[in-house]
């Protein structure tokens, strides 16, 4: 019953020679043409970098550009992060000063 | 008496068919997946629940389905049968995606478009199996693994096997965990698996703020047919890089994606109906469309090994598999088969790069299909 059934979903129709090639052209040039337009895509991307040094020339980009968003809740959770890193900072010299200075007295 | 007798006879009791039993069984299975299984909750569940919905008969002249001009669940539909969700669903996933990693390895985008093999070859399956090329446009789009662009199309080439078509659609999304994998192993070696690829550059803010809108007119110049999908992607994708109208982007990629998707989720599984789904023309959808995402992941693997033959840096293949735009499924599915082999490799950032192409390449196909079938 089961391999009846599949036979009949899989029997495949009488296709005309007309048929055959449109399909088949339809199928490759679709290909190519979405080849083609995410190969430009990927080219324009590839170059971008270099285009953008010659704008960052007469157009310096902005660093700061993050604090003209209209999202006021994005600005606090940023400046805690950079609190935190000024902390984590701040914490990691002090430490490295410490120990520099413990083992200049022990030198000495 | 005879009141209760003809009311009766208007109950589903009375009207059930087992086609319709069999359609209620499977959108209580399509729930349990969601809920025990975790496969694409957000749609399964809508669709099951819409099936469920559907499949409740009715009496005819109730006018109560999708079918039926001027019911609530009519104009629910309209949005399906319209074309009119997908490319709202397009602007929440354009303001949700980040194509950073994508800008920062352009060579990943050639997987995207590899893998779009499997659109063009089931089209050719479908073709080879009777559908006229219209339907067989539709089908072949399942191979893109893009739910809206395969509603989309259908509903502008085939609008008689959207349910088909959006079904097998979603579901072998919700089980690309389970049918790539093994195709990713056969097609690769261990020592393939194992590649390390560089860390993606930092990418600039005005590269992420040209690259919409080049990107859309590169795409839509090339293939008009895929304006409104790519223009409301790359329209969502701008509100969200431009940091001047965070406020739209956020509603896009939260609120209104939600209440599109609940709205196509639950209208395509209500367009389910027995008499229109069951049907041979249906189990040949579910075939074509597992072979076009088979089709799909063995054409974007071979293609990065391809590409390793003439890159002195080389791609771990397994991220071709990605190319197929079930996002961020694939993505981490590549990841999770490349930690089996070394935990301490990490594919995921690599791998959304042929991901998010993947989406571009599956609209573009659809635009292709769209001009050349109408």
């Amino acid at each position: 019953m089961i391999p009846l059934l599949l036979a009949q979903m899989t029997e495949p129709r009488v296709m005309t020679d007309a048929d055959f090639w449109r399909a088949i052209g339809i199928a490759s040039t679709g290909l190519v043409i979405v080849f083609t337009a995410l190969i430009l895509i990927s080219l324009f991307i590839a170059s971008l970098p270099r285009l953008l040094e010659q704008v960052a020339r007469i157009w310096p980009e902005v660093e700061e550009s993050a604090s003209h968003t209209s999202h006021p809740g994005s600005q606090v959770a940023d400046n805690a992060a950079v609190v935190a890193a000024i902390g984590y900072v701040l914490h990691t010299e002090m430490q490295k000063q410490m120990a520099a200075e413990r083992s200049h007295a022990n030198k000495n | 008496m005879d009141t209760f007798t003809e009311f009766f006879g208007t109950t589903g009791f009375a009207t059930m068919t087992w086609g319709n039993a069999i359609m209620i069984v499977i959108g209580i299975v399509f729930i349990m997946l969601a809920i025990m299984k975790d496969y694409e909750p957000l749609l399964l569940v809508p669709i099951g629940m819409g099936a469920i919905v559907g499949n409740i008969p009715t009496a005819d002249d109730m006018g109560l389905s999708v079918y039926d001009s001027g019911s609530v669940l009519y104009y629910l539909y309209f949005g399906v049968s319209q074309g009119v969700y997908p490319p709202l669903i397009f602007l929440g996933i354009g303001a949700m995606t980040d194509f950073s990693t994508m800008l920062s390895n352009p060579k990943l985008v050639l997987l995207g478009a590899a893998a779009q093999v499997g659109v063009f070859l089931t089209f050719l399956g479908a073709i080879w199996l009777g559908f006229s090329f219209q339907e067989a446009g539709a089908i072949g789009i399942i191979g893109g693994a893009d739910g809206p662009t395969a509603i989309f199309l259908a509903a502008k080439l085939a609008p008689s096997l959207l349910g088909a078509i959006a079904i097998a659609a979603y579901s072998y999304m919700a089980l690309v965990p389970v049918i790539q994998p093994p195709i990713m192993r056969l097609l690769t070696t261990r020592e393939e698996r194992l590649i390390r690829m560089a860390p993606p550059r930092k990418v600039s803010k005005r590269e992420k703020m040209i690259f919409p809108v080049v990107a859309f007119l590169i795409s839509t110049l090339i293939a008009p047919g895929a304006v409104v999908l790519l223009g409301m992607m790359f329209f969502g994708n701008l509100l969200k890089e431009s940091l001047v109208t965070d406020r739209l982007a956020r509603t896009a990629r939260s609120a209104m994606i939600d209440i599109v998707t609940i709205l196509l989720g639950f209208s395509v599984g209500a367009s389910t109906q027995a008499e229109t789904f069951l049907t041979r023309q249906s189990l040949q959808i579910f075939g074509l469309g597992a072979l076009s995402f088979a089709i799909a992941t063995a054409g974007g693997v071979l293609f990065a090994k391809l590409m390793n033959l003439f890159l002195t840096e080389k791609i771990n293949p397994l991220v071709g598999a990605a190319g197929v735009s079930a996002v961020p499924d694939s993505a981490r599915v590549v990841q999770m088969v490349g930690q089996q082999e070394d935990p301490h490799n990490f594919l995921l950032m690599h791998a959304m790069a042929p991901n998010v192409a993947g989406v571009v390449g599956s609209a573009i196909a659809a635009g292709v299909l769209w001009s050349v079938l109408t």
